[in-house]
């Protein structure tokens, strides 16, 4: 797994602890300092809430420092140097007292280095809790990396290996976090697709799934990957522990109608479902878009011709590149790629160079004219302080920080539409 | 002269150590020698058997403001200065991160090794990891000695010490030789012979076992006090005479495993070259009576830059009262130095480090850009190049990872390169001098300026921003620039505060009345020639007087002699005509400030007396966790509101409460929510102000938050005025909180 231009983007450390955190009733207890803590307890409260409340007074426990997710032992100096052996005897009861059902202690980065045993501590705290202990989340290595191999960890822990009755037309969607932009819209989205062709899903790993639903992930008859780079690990543990089958269709994510009509004809055709209803559902979409579209582009001549700058992980780049570039005419004038494999990244590039785009591809270039831009607003936040006024479509965290209340989602029919209205009043803003 | 001796523990390597610096010492030397070993026994034959606190456990047991050189260095035989680093339980820990820690808080504390004519490391040798490798350092060691037995497992010690070494060298000269401290009479040197050979290494000490050095033991003695006339103390003289001399210097050249296992054990053995060896007859017995000279216990010779409070006053509160620390100095550093326009800040370390960073700084660059349409480059796009440290680096050392960011850095040309570590970095005791020395040469006109940081093993966040501030920014000024015209600077801004631009531009506008210009901001969004030019300024401002702002002005005051304005940023109208008055003074211009807040005056008048009768004899509770609420209680006051009580938290960034309104309201500080609670229940005020509206209160209450920086200017604290007002009249109990269950 590889990454380009992200030198400021998360690691496996931060995908080891969301990979944990996306589970509703697990919880991590990080032994490490608070300048870990602090970001990765706001990430996880922000982008799955389990508490009502940011008063930092009603979380003033010892190790909580006024945040309701990922307590820590607040390494310091000395404990570098002498072990947090004190610290950890007393965190991991006072953390099991709230009642999760899974917990795992993930060292930070330099806690690694000293070496403290944590399967120790917890046999000897004698916890009532499932306890996991993620040593070491790498340095530097994927984001995707470490939120496989902390979920699997935890499927370890909570998923029985003894072979259970498949459920037929039962999924598990594999590769999806909270950390992805409106996972929770995502997830809405994708069981809305499914079910309209009779199937159910039976866990998300691991977005918004809970302990009961990971334990009982070995009786979904097929492991559906929404982001690929999220999920080969997983499905590899699925297909090899827990002896299911496992289905990555199309290109990458469903993004854009084209991508999730040949997505869900893919799960339907494994699971001998009728995809009907869905490919209804997406012409309804399509005819919505034609009308918005066709309106838009009269007034504007827009969006096709709009230059777009993307940076988005691989099994979402290629989709959206593809689509904004087919369905909506836009030219990719720099593209960049997140966690991807080594397969995505020759697709893209083949893509690009197949539509006389080769030269977008890990391009920067400062006088390059740029309409709208796709990406984190870190990404998209580097035209602005170059003075373009771009137009942006937060795809990725971080994102602007508007209030979310109604669902919004990237994949499926929906996703396409609110990808489609971003760009159109983005496009029309900047114009 | 600074000598690092290094060998395999259990060999004898503290005995050679205490009696060379009693040799020394009896040669009229000064001399300091620091025990690196955990088991912290190096200097005990030099204190006569006394056990000291360890530098590790002074440090976790002791208050940094209280913490003295003095408590830490003890005066032992023949006057040598004797301190223990200590170190962690066998099996939990990090020995070596001990050392490193030994080492900062000493250069914290302003310990002058220049004070000694010889300082001696006596250093574990058997794992040569990051930590144990500090006395290696260029600025530590001048002369590297290595002591071995004959066994193999100390010679193999001695060899990997070469590694060490050569590792810091390269193909420099440090080594002064082997000593070679004899475990038995029956034992064979001549591995130890054949391998310094093989190493091109003198022997220049052999020691023979000798019955003396039990019996001077059992008396707590080094073998040169408790028997001055011996052969162990003649060799032990002529050792230190040696060593204390100039003399040729070696370069590592250490010897693979198999070469070491062939030299060591040869099929056959060759003879071994010559080397310079002082060697002794057999143990004829013991000596005189172990009596010596008397020697001074009290700590008389402690280098006089020994001050506590000089180093305590750069501390950041956290550090400063040892409370658990808030966030780390690697994120406080980053977030300051990427606000210096043209420099590039190298942050070496995992990405996780680097990311969570720049999501402190991105956070109010993405706000003010998406709420208030402020396009600030510094904070959407900061100048960070993170050196990715990965699984090899921390393993195998990151210098080679950093001097190539370095160089990836200065490729774009910068004006200024900063270098910030994260926690692995300094837990595997990386050494960013080592590639800055290298990279400044290469590039000698771009100053490449290392903060101290190391995570958080260097404090927390508040102490990143006072490091950057002080080692990075500070280290730009030039001190040959003098004051022109009406000038200031501006000190201690917040650059996470959401409203950071606004106030400046706000308190640009007031000294722009004055005919004042800002000179530098230190630091925000400022060049390299501002920083360079700092001194042009006659008078200086701090944006908040608060434990950092007061760390920023002890500073300059006491290296630059920088003036001071005695107030901070002025928030609601006494404080800003106060702040104008003052300003327009030094520059004489008090009528410009009193046309100033005149002008204001009737509209602020005016403003109160509309909300006058809404609030007037209004019952207020604050709960807060800044310590200067006057411009709330100005404006409370000047509406006729009651205030009943005043609570403060515990905050991060300061300690010392302070209001111009003493006595009017009770006020109570280490405050917390059950005292909160308690006193709602009692006063029952009308509303409540808190910086975060709690959700659980023993009581329906209206609450307002009010904000951890306030607006400056004349009308700062009036602008809750017209909330307030309203928020009395909406119902206490808003229907969507019935609906909090989940």
């Amino acid at each position: 797994m590889a990454a380009d231009s992200m030198e400021l983007s998360p690691d496996g450390f931060t995908g080891a602890i969301l990979g944990v955190e996306g589970i509703r009733d697990a919880a991590v207890l990080l032994n490490g300092p608070t300048g870990c803590k602090f970001y990765h307890g706001a990430l996880s409260d922000g982008r799955f809430p389990r508490d009502s409340s940011m008063d930092p007074l009603q979380f003033s426990d010892e190790f909580y420092f006024g945040q309701p997710r990922v307590p820590a032992t607040y390494l310091d100096d000395h404990d570098y140097v002498f072990g947090a052996t004190a610290k950890l005897e007393k965190i991991l009861p006072r953390v099991a007292e709230k009642g999760h059902r899974l917990i795992a202690v993930v060292n930070s980065p330099g806690a690694a280095l000293i070496g403290d045993d944590l399967e120790r501590f917890i046999a000897a705290a004698g916890l009532p809790v499932p306890c996991i202990a993620v040593e070491s989340t790498g340095f530097s290595s994927g984001f995707a990396k470490g939120f496989q191999a902390s979920v699997i960890q935890a499927l370890q822990r909570l998923a029985p290996r003894e072979p259970v009755p498949a459920q037929p037309r039962q999924v598990n969607l594999v590769g999806l976090s909270i950390f992805h932009r409106h996972w929770e819209g995502d997830v809405h989205e994708l069981r809305r697709l499914l079910s309209l062709c009779g199937i159910g899903v039976k866990t998300v790993l691991s977005a918004g799934c809970t302990t009961a639903e990971l334990a009982s992930a070995g009786a979904a008859a097929l492991n559906v990957t929404v982001h690929p780079e999220f999920a080969g690990d997983l499905c590899d543990y699925l297909g090899d522990s827990l002896g299911r089958p496992v289905l990555a269709p199309g290109a990458g994510a469903p993004i854009g109608f084209e991508e999730t009509e040949r997505w869900i004809t893919g799960v339907c055709r494994s699971l001998d479902a009728d995809p009907a209803p869905a490919l209804a559902d997406i012409r309804r979409a399509r005819r919505r878009a034609y009308d918005a579209l066709s309106r838009f582009n009269a007034l504007t001549g827009l969006p096709k011709g709009a230059a777009a700058a993307v940076r988005a992980d691989g099994g979402m780049l290629l989709p959206l590149v593809a689509w904004l570039y087919r369905y909506l005419g836009m030219v990719p004038a720099e593209v960049w790629m997140g966690e991807h494999t080594r397969a995505q990244a020759d697709a893209l590039e083949k893509f690009l160079a197949e539509i006389g785009c080769a030269d977008a591809w890990r391009s920067r270039k400062d006088d390059r004219q740029i309409d709208i831009a796709f990406g984190g607003e870190d990404f998209i936040s580097r035209f602005r302080a170059r003075g373009l006024p771009v137009a942006g479509v937060d795809i990725a965290l971080p994102a602007r920080g508007d209030i979310e209340i109604l669902h919004r989602c990237q994949v499926g029919t929906s996703g396409a539409l609110w990808l489609l209205e971003s760009i159109l009043n983005g496009l029309m803003a900047a114009a | 002269m600074k000598i690092a001796v290094y060998g395999k523990g259990g060999i004898g390597k503290s005995t050679v150590s205490a009696n060379l610096s009693a040799a020394l010492a009896d040669a009229g030397r000064r001399v300091l020698q620091i025990g690196c070993d955990p088991k912290h026994d190096s200097t005990r034959l030099l204190l006569n058997g006394r056990v000291v606190t360890t530098v590790l456990d002074y440090m976790r047991d002791v208050p940094p403001a209280a913490q003295q050189l003095a408590d830490l260095l003890h005066t032992g035989y023949g006057g040598v200065v004797c301190a223990e680093a200590g170190g962690p339980e066998p099996g939990v820990g990090c020995a070596g991160r001990g050392i490193l820690s030994t080492f900062a808080f000493f250069e914290r504390l302003g310990l002058q090794t220049d004070a000694f004519d010889v300082v001696l490391y006596d250093v574990l040798g058997d794992v040569v990891c990051g930590g144990f490798a500090v006395p290696l350092r260029r600025e530590y060691a001048d002369v590297v000695c290595v002591v071995t037995s004959e066994e193999f497992m100390s010679i193999y010690a001695a060899n990997n010490i070469l590694r060490g070494v050569l590792n810091f060298d390269g193909g420099g000269a440090r080594l002064a030789g082997l000593i070679l401290n004899s475990r038995g009479r029956g034992e064979d040197p001549a591995p130890v012979h054949r391998f310094a050979g093989a190493v091109g290494l003198p022997i220049i000490c052999h020691i023979p076992r000798s019955e003396h050095f039990r019996a001077a033991e059992a008396a707590h003695r080094t073998v040169v006090q408790a028997y001055p006339l011996s052969d162990e103390s003649r060799l032990f003289r002529a050792l230190a005479e040696a060593i204390g001399e100039p003399q040729p210097l070696h370069p590592a050249r250490p010897l693979s495993d198999a070469a070491l296992e062939r030299t060591v054990f040869p099929q056959t053995l060759r003879r071994a070259p010559a080397a310079a060896v002082v060697s002794l007859p057999a143990d004829d017995g013991p000596g005189p009576d172990p009596g010596g000279a008397p020697f001074d216990q009290r700590p008389a010779s402690v280098p006089a830059a020994s001050a506590g409070s000089g180093a305590a006053g750069r501390l950041s509160k956290s550090m400063l009262f040892r409370e658990p620390l808030h966030g780390c100095a690697f994120t406080g550093a980053l977030s300051t130095l990427t606000q210096i326009r043209g420099a590039v800040t190298v942050a070496h370390g995992p990405r996780s480090c680097s990311h969570i960073a720049a999501r402190t700084i991105l956070s109010s660059g993405i706000h003010a850009y998406t709420r208030k349409g402020l396009v600030l480059p510094r904070q959407l796009a900061p100048a960070v190049l993170s050196s990715d440290m990965d699984e090899g680096v921390v393993i195998y050392g990151g210098g080679e990872r950093l001097l190539r960011t370095l160089r990836e850095a200065m490729a774009a040309g910068p004006e200024a390169v900063f270098v910030v570590t994260a926690c692995p970095s300094g837990v595997i005791g990386d050494d960013p001098a080592a590639a800055v020395r290298e990279i400044r040469s290469d590039f000698p006109d771009t100053p490449v300026l290392v903060i101290s940081t190391d995570g958080n093993i260097r404090g927390d966040y508040m102490q990143g921003v006072i490091n950057a501030c002080l080692e990075g920014a500070a280290a730009l000024i030039d001190p040959a620039v003098t004051h022109r015209g009406r000038r200031v600077n501006i000190l201690a801004e917040k650059n996470i505060a959401n409203n950071a631009a606004a106030n400046y531009a706000a308190i640009s506008d007031l000294l722009g009345a004055l005919g004042v210009a800002v000179n530098c901001r230190f630091v925000r969004d400022v060049d390299v020639a501002s920083l360079r030019g700092f001194k042009g300024a006659a008078l200086n401002l701090l944006a908040y007087d608060d434990h950092f702002g007061r760390v920023l002005r002890r500073y300059f005051q006491d290296h630059h002699g920088a003036v001071f304005a005695a107030h901070p940023f002025p928030v609601g109208f006494t404080e800003t005509e106060r702040w104008l008055g003052e300003i327009g003074s030094f520059f004489g211009r008090h009528a410009a400030a009193r046309e100033l807040a005149a002008a204001h005056r009737g509209r602020y008048d005016a403003a109160i007396q509309r909300f006058h009768r809404h609030l007037e004899g209004k019952r207020l509770m604050i709960v807060s966790y800044i310590h200067d609420v006057d411009w709330i209680l100005e404006t409370a006051f000047d509406l006729g509101m009651i205030v009943e009580k005043v609570g403060i938290l515990n905050y991060s960034q300061d300690h010392l409460f302070r209001t111009r309104f003493q006595g009017r309201f009770a006020l109570e500080t280490d405050y917390g929510p059950k005292k909160r609670d308690a006193d709602l229940s009692r006063i029952r005020p009308d509303l409540m102000l808190c910086n975060y509206v709690p959700k659980q209160l023993p009581v329906a209450q209206h609450v307002d938050s009010i904000p951890l920086c306030p607006d400056v200017g004349f009308y700062g604290g009036l602008a809750y005025a017209r909330r307030w007002a309203a928020l009395l009249k909406a119902p206490i109990w808003e229907g969507w909180r019935d609906d909090g269950g989940r």
